[in-house]
């Protein structure tokens, strides 16, 4: 479901001309200077004019990002900048139906009243004032995101806000605020929450319990500071709401009528959901399955069940509770990004990265954390991550991986905080705001109270991130002979990767098709067989010094895909 | 290519079929007398025909358009052009008036039975003339056929080239005012069968409307509208609350201040299309703005298609 204004509506072909043409402009600019300074070559330059485009295109003309997407594509193919294969592995298909399947779920737990039960807990609680509603509605906003997706949860919750509102007569705006930055917090403590979790789940090899582990609570910590902050900020509204309210309670008066809602299938559905999602590890494990595997087709089984057992809905919910313009556009989106790293520019843009923001944690956590929120605060979150990912995965070739994607996901999700336009979130409440109530916000007056909370919760994520990244565990990371040619700059401290490669005599040489590279391993006691063989182990070394693996494990190349 | 064209009532009366101080008592004697006339003077239509039709459309709701005037019309086949007949009473005769009033001018109106549009039209035109207080009483007045003639082509009754939003309008539709309060609003739906009331300020502006589905949806929030199926709902008290404040609520904090608008100039084709599109029994006509009457889809469809 989608409630959508934005960009592009009611522009005059005047303006919509000038921002044509600056987007033009802009894109063709950057693409052409990265090539004629040498920088880029000539398929790198056209991927990143074309990815600057769709970013600006969405920005300008919200309404068209589709259709900008579509031809950006077509770019991209017909100047062979990418080529139909690597377009279908680089749609993410499984991210696009993890997300069919979370959608029609949430349609039937509408349909099973659900939600209808969320709403009426909140407006029945017991000794109910404004402060603990608004805190309670917060609260659960953030946390139906976790179990649901932002969207979902701020549309039910906006309607729970001006179904009170009206009978107290207040204006809504300071309440839905309230709620939709604590949702955007919230959409970043699992990877249902938002659709960038899922996407970087996928692409890092995370699990839902890692996102447990190490997500959740310092969103649980960052969604108690944005709740403090914002009832601080508006506590004026509040006393007024607990005035109005305690007028009607005297008059013994509801906030809403209750009503005995059959919610159990709901609850069932739920919570099996979350359950099959949660122990996707261990099922994978137990079966023998790839990583990741049962975690992306958890809601399908569910959603599959569902359409079984309410077979008279079954349509209904494909056709109007999937949002598939959205689903489109990201598939197009995540294959856009996907020839930033066919065509090498994740590579520039990962040496640019470390040579801006150094190659350390306490550097490129930040760095990585403000950018996001940055960009994302303007352009939608999905497009940043998708742009992110690749030169993420360059960089977990040289440095522990976990804090970088928790710092990305944090900076996409609390980023959207920012500006009225800043998260889907955000625009969908807006939306209905105006709808229903009539009420205009303007970009100043979201952006007081937006960047101090965005601010307030990314200092948390940066803090706690730095806290943690040394409990965080590295990953094996296979280094590829090409990473370490003639021209590399990479430094490793204390990496753990894999490598595959002729040892000999104390030394082990890598080699592809192109380009071979010799590196120094100390097997300390274990023995070193002649032959190809695949190694696990520390890397240390930078280009001047020269490169030194020190081997944790020994094994032949079948055992080493095997595992 | 549609042609519109503006035509006179005028053209339309001969003067063979203007009765002066019609000596009838009833309203029915008037028309038989108007419809003999008609026969004789037109070919092809026969007396009884015209009766049966007039007399069906009379059952209906009498027709008497403002005080001292009936207005007896029928859409008949056998009819190519508008064919009309005038009467006019000393003393006033019986026509079944809401007021009791007696009718001292009578006009009866006969149009082609496919041209659903055009006695209204007629109507339009006869209660712009009539609209002055005494013009009925100077048209009964007259002395001769001739004089009668005279008096419609004096008063430039044009016909209007197109039937309008206003043609169809009800002028004096049930209102509330913003002060009323939601138990008045109650009432007048429950005992007066309105599906949407106009709700109006101090000044006769159009402030919103206030319908029975409103009530509805009062006591059944977009929450619970959530689930497809509420069948499992057995124990539900819906206008418990709502009734406790009914006496207190006023509609200014109740009515919906969205609704489907149309201006009585626009064509009828729009407010037909707006019926279907926007799926309302009843759009509230504005006059510049201005809360004007209302239009029902009953009224519509017994007006085109029945009237």
């Amino acid at each position: 479901m989608s409630e959508e204004e934005g960009a592009g509506d009611n522009l005059t072909v005047k303006s919509m001309a000038i921002r044509f043409a600056i987007m033009l402009v802009a894109s063709i600019g950057v693409g052409m200077t990265g090539h004629y300074s040498g920088a880029l070559d000539f398929k790198q330059a056209t991927s990143c004019g074309v990815f600057l485009a769709i970013i600006m295109g969405t920005l300008f003309f919200w309404n068209f990002r589709l259709a900008i997407a579509f031809l950006g594509l077509s770019v991209l193919i017909f100047t062979n900048s990418l080529n139909i294969a690597r377009f279908v592995t680089s749609s993410s298909l499984e991210v696009i139906l993890f997300l069919v399947g979370m959608m029609i779920i949430v349609g039937a737990l509408r349909d099973l009243g659900f939600f209808t039960w969320v709403v009426q807990l909140i407006v029945s609680m017991p000794n109910i004032s404004g402060r603990k509603f608004i805190a309670c509605t917060a609260a659960a906003s953030a946390l139906l995101a976790c179990a649901v997706d932002e969207v979902t949860s701020i549309i039910f919750i906006s309607t729970l806000i001006f179904q009170v509102c009206d009978r107290l007569k207040l204006n809504p705006l300071p309440y839905v605020m309230i709620c939709v930055l604590s949702t955007n917090v919230g959409s970043a403590g699992t990877m249902m929450g938002n659709p960038v979790g899922i996407f970087i789940g996928t692409k890092a090899g995370l699990t839902f319990g890692d996102f447990m582990t190490w997500v959740f609570p310092l969103m649980i910590v960052a969604l108690a500071a944005t709740i403090a902050f914002t009832m601080f900020h508006f506590r004026r509204d509040l006393h007024l709401f607990d005035r109005h309210l305690q007028e009607r309670l005297a008059k013994n008066l509801s906030l809403a009528p209750v009503v005995e809602v059959p919610y159990l299938q709901g609850v069932i559905l739920l919570v099996a959901t979350i359950g099959v999602i949660a122990s996707h590890h261990q099922l994978e494990r137990l079966f023998g399955l790839e990583k990741n595997s049962i975690l992306l087709i958890a809601p399908l089984i569910c959603s599959g069940l569902v359409m079984i057992i309410r077979h008279n809905r079954a349509r209904h919910y494909v056709e109007k509770e999937v949002d598939w313009w959205t689903l489109l556009f990201f598939m197009l989106l995540f294959a856009v990004a996907g020839t930033v790293q066919f065509t090498g520019v994740d590579k520039v843009m990962a040496d640019f990265f470390t040579g801006v923001a150094g190659t350390g944690h306490a550097t490129l956590v930040p760095f990585i954390l403000s950018v996001s929120a940055i960009g994302s605060a303007f352009v939608d979150n999905v497009i940043f991550v998708a742009a992110f990912s690749p030169v993420i995965e360059q960089l977990s070739q040289t440095l522990k991986d976990i804090p970088l994607w928790w710092a990305l996901l944090f900076g996409a999700c609390f980023g959207g905080n920012i500006t009225m336009i800043g998260s889907t979130a955000n625009i969908v409440a807006l939306g209905m705001l105006e709808r229903k109530s009539h009420i205009h916000v303007n970009f100043f007056q979201w952006l007081k109270v937006g960047f101090l909370s965005a601010l307030l919760a990314t200092a948390i994520a940066w803090g706690g991130l730095m806290l943690l990244t040394p409990l965080m565990p590295d990953r094996y990371t296979p280094l590829s002979p090409a990473a370490l040619d003639a021209g590399s700059t990479l430094k490793f401290n204390n990496k753990k990767i894999t490598a595959t490669g002729r040892a000999d005599n104390g030394r082990l040489r890598l080699e592809s098709e192109h380009q071979a590279f010799d590196l120094v391993i100390d097997a300390g006691t274990l023995t070193v067989p002649p032959g190809v063989r695949a190694f696990r182990g520390v890397m240390n070394g930078d280009p001047d010094s020269g490169y030194r693996l020190t081997v944790d494990s020994i094994m032949t190349r079948e055992e080493a895909k095997a595992n | 290519m549609n042609e519109i064209c503006n035509f006179s009532l005028c053209g339309s009366l001969a003067e063979g079929n203007i009765i002066c101080h019609a000596a009838a008592s009833t309203g029915d004697e008037v028309i038989e007398r108007l419809a003999e006339r008609l026969a004789y003077t037109t070919a092809g239509l026969d007396r009884d025909v015209i009766l049966n039709a007039v007399r069906e459309r009379e059952q209906l709701m009498p027709t008497v358009i403002a005080p001292g005037l009936a207005v007896p019309h029928a859409r008949m086949t056998g009819v190519d052009s508008l064919l009309i007949a005038v009467a006019t009473s000393d003393r006033g005769v019986d026509f079944s008036a809401p007021d009791g009033g007696k009718v001292r001018v009578t006009v009866l109106i006969l149009t082609p039975a496919d041209d659903p549009g055009l006695h209204l039209q007629v109507l339009s035109a006869l209660a712009k003339t009539f609209a002055a207080p005494d013009a009925v009483d100077k048209a009964a007045a007259l002395e001769s056929p001739g004089a009668v003639r005279e008096f419609f082509a004096d008063a430039a009754m044009e016909i209007p080239p197109y039937l309008r939003v206003c043609d169809l309008m009800d002028n004096n539709p049930l209102t509330l005012t913003e002060s009323d309060t939601l138990h008045t609003a109650i009432a007048a739906i429950a005992a007066r069968g309105a599906d949407e009331i106009p709700v109006l300020d101090d000044e006769g502006d159009l402030r919103g409307v206030v319908a029975a589905a409103d009530i509805l949806r009062f006591s059944l929030p977009e929450h619970i509208l959530w689930m497809n199926d509420l069948t499992p709902i057995l124990r539900f008290q819906p206008f418990a609350e709502m009734l406790k404040n009914s006496q207190d609520t006023k509609l200014a904090d109740f009515m919906r201040e969205t609704m489907e608008k149309i201006e009585e100039d626009a064509p009828a084709i729009q407010l037909v299309k707006q019926f279907i599109t926007a799926k309302v029994r009843q759009v509230i006509v504005t006059r510049n703005g201005r809360f004007s009457g209302v239009v029902r889809l009953e009224n519509v469809v017994r007006d085109l298609f029945w009237a």
